[in-house]
């Protein structure tokens, strides 16, 4: 079953990307297809795997690993980040205003 | 270059040769940034020139995931990786070519042009760690980095003809490297022989702080557990791996390195995973679910491209990701989050997490009868340039033999071994979680009796 268009859209909007028209019809197909593909998984029996939300990631048997409460200064200055930024001022990461005046 | 001819020439002239085949097979855009005056140090257990994945962050070179949304970016810190390759010796020259942020099976989705494949430049080399396999299958240097999600070291090194090694996951730390799907992601060497990957491990295993996914376990000599014979061992052959969409010159040239290791001696027999074939589907659920948490930085403020059309803060997330976004990392990320969006998360996620438990099962049970398992690495050798980029799903299916190890977090090698049409084919051999050490012994017996 393809994906509708909105879903796409939908999906686009979560990911805070945008699309052209053209982008979506071609995203839809793709995305169906894969999805289409995927659905496989429907068929297995994981009966037996416990846990709710399932722990498959914890590949190592690794959990909680734990650090010190500490504060330790940074390796990388302030100025280090800020050069970065697009934007900067007095210190500051500059953005697009939230709320309108 | 192997590392041995590379320290008979010395660091200078190694260097001064590294270099001179970067610029003289640049045709094959293997290679995205050049480090023309690297720093060279006079000693060290791994005194060699050696190639960067361009995912994995260095101070003395921009990184850029080959993503138009990292163009130009110097990270202000370096990888755990790279720093302890400078400590043992090891000269950076250079940052290799990958598909985005690590996303493919050929390198066609870097936003700086595909790399080729030195054995036929009609083809691709893999992917995603493409520029660095090419790399030392041009001899560019002594060895180069990978990263491995899903196949990325394992595929490339099969289509290019040179070893590549996945360590287990939590062998390697991976601070440093730019999080695609983290519960996925690890960093291995790519080499010209196997007695080199297990140089190279040796010097970037181990426990690190800045990475709490790796273990404080002891760090095998490598190097050491090389010789020794492999009477008596075992090799299991899965069902399932040799036929449904493997190419069957590919499956004979495998099944003619088998025999060849039950000639050293090893016991050869049938195994089953029966849960392994729903792999591929597991991944393309689990690694874009990761992708579209982890790529969520991305967002236009903080570093790298920022849309200069954004009008309010909301359209600067939304205009740089799609203007500094490639079409594959988009895709991903859009699967990603439909797939853990609320309603579908059960269906999708949770589901695949408990398929991954369940292929991880039948590779342990498999560990109690075998010590290596061995398939093809790639179910074809290399294609051609743009055959597959018009349908993500048939690019996907590359990943098809290389996936099940990548959700069980063992460890696998991929050594060539022979040829079809005049292309390299790879042998895929697995081990237990942190045997290393024996996956290297079969690899390196195998060698030698070639």
């Amino acid at each position: 079953m393809p994906l509708p268009k909105d879903q796409v859209e939908w999906v686009a909007r979560l990911a805070y990307i945008e699309l052209t028209k053209a982008e979506t019809s071609k995203y839809a197909e793709e995305l169906s297809a894969v999805l289409g593909y995927v659905d496989e998984l429907r068929e297995v029996d994981t009966s037996t795997v416990d846990g709710n939300p399932p722990a498959g990631g914890q590949i190592t048997g690794l959990s909680n690993v734990l650090a010190a409460d500490a504060v330790s200064p940074s390796e990388i200055t302030r100025e280090e980040f800020l050069e970065r930024a697009p934007a900067s001022e007095k210190g500051y990461i500059k953005v697009k205003s939230v709320f309108k005046k | 270059m192997e590392i041995r001819e590379a320290e008979k020439l010395g660091i200078e002239k190694a260097t001064e040769e590294s270099l001179k085949i970067i610029k003289s097979k640049s045709e094959l855009n293997a290679i995205l940034s050049v480090n023309d005056k690297p720093k060279l140090s006079k000693s060290g257990s791994l005194n060699v020139p050696y190639i960067c994945k361009d995912n994995i962050v260095t101070k003395e070179l921009p990184t850029t995931a080959a993503s138009k949304i990292l163009e130009g970016f110097v990270s202000p810190y370096e990888a755990t990786v790279v720093m302890k390759l400078r400590e043992a010796g090891a000269v950076m020259v250079g940052k290799s070519n990958l598909d985005e942020f690590a996303m493919g099976s050929s390198t066609e989705n870097s936003a700086f042009g595909p790399t080729k494949n030195p054995h036929d430049p009609t083809r691709v080399p893999g992917g995603s760690s493409g520029g660095s396999a090419a790399a030392v299958a041009a001899g560019m240097a002594s060895f180069a980095l990978g990263s491995d999600t899903g196949g990325s070291i394992r595929q490339p090194a099969s289509f290019c003809g040179v070893v590549g090694l996945m360590p287990t996951y939590g062998r390697v730390s991976r601070y440093g490297l730019i999080a695609m799907a983290s519960s996925l992601d690890r960093i291995g060497p790519i080499t010209t022989n196997v007695k080199d990957a297990a140089r190279v491990l040796r010097v970037i295993a181990g426990h690190d702080e800045h990475d709490s996914t790796t273990m404080a376990i002891e760090v095998p000599d490598y190097v050491a557990a090389l010789d020794g014979d492999i009477k008596d061992l075992k090799i299991g052959v899965p069902k399932g791996f040799f036929d449904e969409g493997v190419d069957a010159p590919v499956a004979q040239a495998v099944q003619a390195a088998v025999d060849k290791l039950r000639q050293l001696g090893a016991i050869v027999s049938e195994i089953e995973l029966p849960h392994a074939k729903f792999a591929l589907a597991t991944y393309y659920i689990l690694q874009p679910s990761e992708v579209s948490a982890n790529l969520a930085r991305y967002d236009g403020i903080r570093y790298g491209l920022s849309a200069s059309d954004a009008k309010n803060l909301w359209e600067v997330y939304d205009k740089s990701r799609a203007q500094g976004f490639g079409a594959e990392v988009k895709r991903r990320i859009m699967l990603g989050t439909y797939t853990l969006s609320a309603g579908f998360r059960d269906a999708y996620y949770d589901k695949a997490q408990r398929v991954r438990t369940l292929i991880k099962q039948d590779f342990d049970k498999a560990f109690k009868q075998v010590d290596v398992i061995i398939t093809p690495t790639t179910p074809t050798v290399a294609f051609k340039l743009g055959e597959r980029a018009k349908d993500p799903l048939s690019m996907y299916k590359a990943d098809l033999l290389t996936t099940p190890a990548s959700l069980a977090g063992i460890p696998v090698i991929s050594v060539p071994c022979g040829e079809v049409e005049g292309l390299p084919v790879g042998l895929q051999i697995m081990g237990r979680q942190f045997d290393e050490k024996t996956i290297l012994r079969v690899a390196y017996a195998y060698e030698q009796k070639q």
